[in-house]
């Protein structure tokens, strides 16, 4: 590739066809040389890492466990969180922290329920990072919940190379959104331990192929668990909620060793 | 619709973008913004030239989307002066039915060796700062 612009790297094509990158027009000219030159070495994200870090051992020493949950706009993360917690609070007792570019509205569903949620609003952030997390923290009584749960932006894009200090990211896809999801979004597929197949229940008014799209995340993947569900009808909600419990017992686990 | 956009539309596309909602480039300049700010204070530098920034092909970032990221947020900073010089680093993966370290340059490659996708990427998906010149 260019090394002056960086263009080059990938094949924009635009219907299919290649799209011309003129290198003569990018305004990057090669710099003159300064006269001293300092060794770095430093990842960009090593910020973002290192407060992932610190949240992940205030998760460990409270024996917490922390799930980032991931997808697209509307694929019910909201809905799946109030469920989840309608069915499981009698035995553990579940916080929220809420991600939006907007309004408070996904933490007052929630809150609704009884659970406490807090709302990150990112403004034209397209996802949440480990210092806002940090932030919400400061705010939740931690030692006074089993499973703390993040709602972050919707979007399979960003959220998969910020690390929160989550123990895991689950990702959510719903039936209405096409088979091929993860092999159009691999890196969030791919970092995800998790799949949660939502909205199963509208599987008979569609045209989606559920073992295709199992098939497309394991090629991405081929460790990620997956479950199909409904967030609104309940269904699979048994396999969802022994695998938290499990997932949960064992980091109590992992504090008390 | 202009060229422009439509190039901006194109990549996204190509990139499973959506370019309304995700601009995670910005937030990635910012942290180089911030990492030269901090050597230019550190090294006594009154101006900074070359920043060179090695990108993994697997890494979740666009070269072209950092480098106009930066050109923006660079203004006014004291890392206006400086010019973004972005290096590619293959990416890599083990193998876990060859047992062996491949190259991998696409999120949705096969192994080269048996076409399979047991693959776990091992290098190649980060972002690194290299050097930066300043006087
Ligand atoms: N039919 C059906 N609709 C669902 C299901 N889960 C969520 N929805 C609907 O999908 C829409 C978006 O859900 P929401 O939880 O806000 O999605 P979020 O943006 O991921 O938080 C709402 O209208 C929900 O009622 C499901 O399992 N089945
Ligand atoms: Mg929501
Ligand atoms: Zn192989």
């Amino acid at each position: 590739m260019c090394t002056t612009c960086g263009c080059g790297t990938e094949t924009i094509t635009l219907d299919g066809k290649v799209l011309p990158l003129s290198h003569a027009g990018h305004p990057y000219s090669t710099p003159k040389k300064l006269t001293r030159r300092v060794q770095i070495e430093q990842d960009v994200l090593g910020e973002n890492d290192a407060q992932a870090a610190l949240n992940r051992q205030r998760f460990a020493a409270q024996g917490l466990l922390v799930l980032n949950l991931v997808s697209s706009p509307g694929s019910g993360k909201t809905t799946l969180l109030v469920k989840t917690i309608e069915r499981l609070s009698a035995r553990q007792r579940i916080g929220v922290i809420e991600g939006d570019q907007q309004t408070s509205r996904d933490a007052e569903r929630i809150q609704a329920t009884g659970a406490l949620a807090v709302q990150i609003n990112t403004g034209k952030g397209c996802h949440l990072d480990a210092r806002m997390v940090a932030g919400a923290l400061d705010t939740l009584p931690l030692d006074a919940l089993d499973i703390l749960m993040i709602e972050n932006v919707g979007n399979l894009v960003c959220p998969a190379a910020f690390d929160l200090g989550e123990a895991c990211k689950v990702a959510i896809l719903s039936v209405t959104e096409g088979e091929d999801k993860p092999l159009k979004y691999p890196d969030m597929f791919r970092a995800a331990r998790l799949m949660l197949l939502n909205k199963c229940d509208l599987l008979p008014h569609l045209e989606f192929d559920v073992a295709q799209a199992m098939a497309h995340a394991r090629r991405v993947n081929p460790d990620i668990e997956i479950m199909q569900i409904s967030a609104t009808s309940g269904v699979g909600f048994e396999q969802w909620l022994d695998w938290l419990e499990q997932a949960r017992a064992a980091r109590r686990a992992g504090q008390a060793a | 619709m202009g060229m422009v956009s439509e190039f901006v539309r194109a990549l996204s596309v190509a990139q499973g973008h959506d370019y309304n909602n995700c601009m995670h480039e910005l937030a990635l300049a910012e942290n180089i913004i911030e990492i030269v700010t901090r050597c230019a204070q550190h090294e006594g530098f009154t101006r900074v030239g070359r920043v060179r920034v090695r990108v993994g092909t697997l890494a979740v970032v666009i070269p072209e989307a950092l480098q106009t990221a930066f050109a923006a947020a660079k203004r006014g900073s004291p890392a206006e002066t400086a010019v973004l010089v972005l290096e590619s680093e293959p990416g890599q993966a083990w193998c876990r039915d060859c047992a062996a370290t491949v190259v991998m340059n696409d999120a949705l490659d096969a192994c080269p060796c048996c076409q399979g996708y047991a693959l776990r990427i091992t290098g190649g998906n980060a972002l690194r700062v290299i050097d930066i010149d300043g006087e």
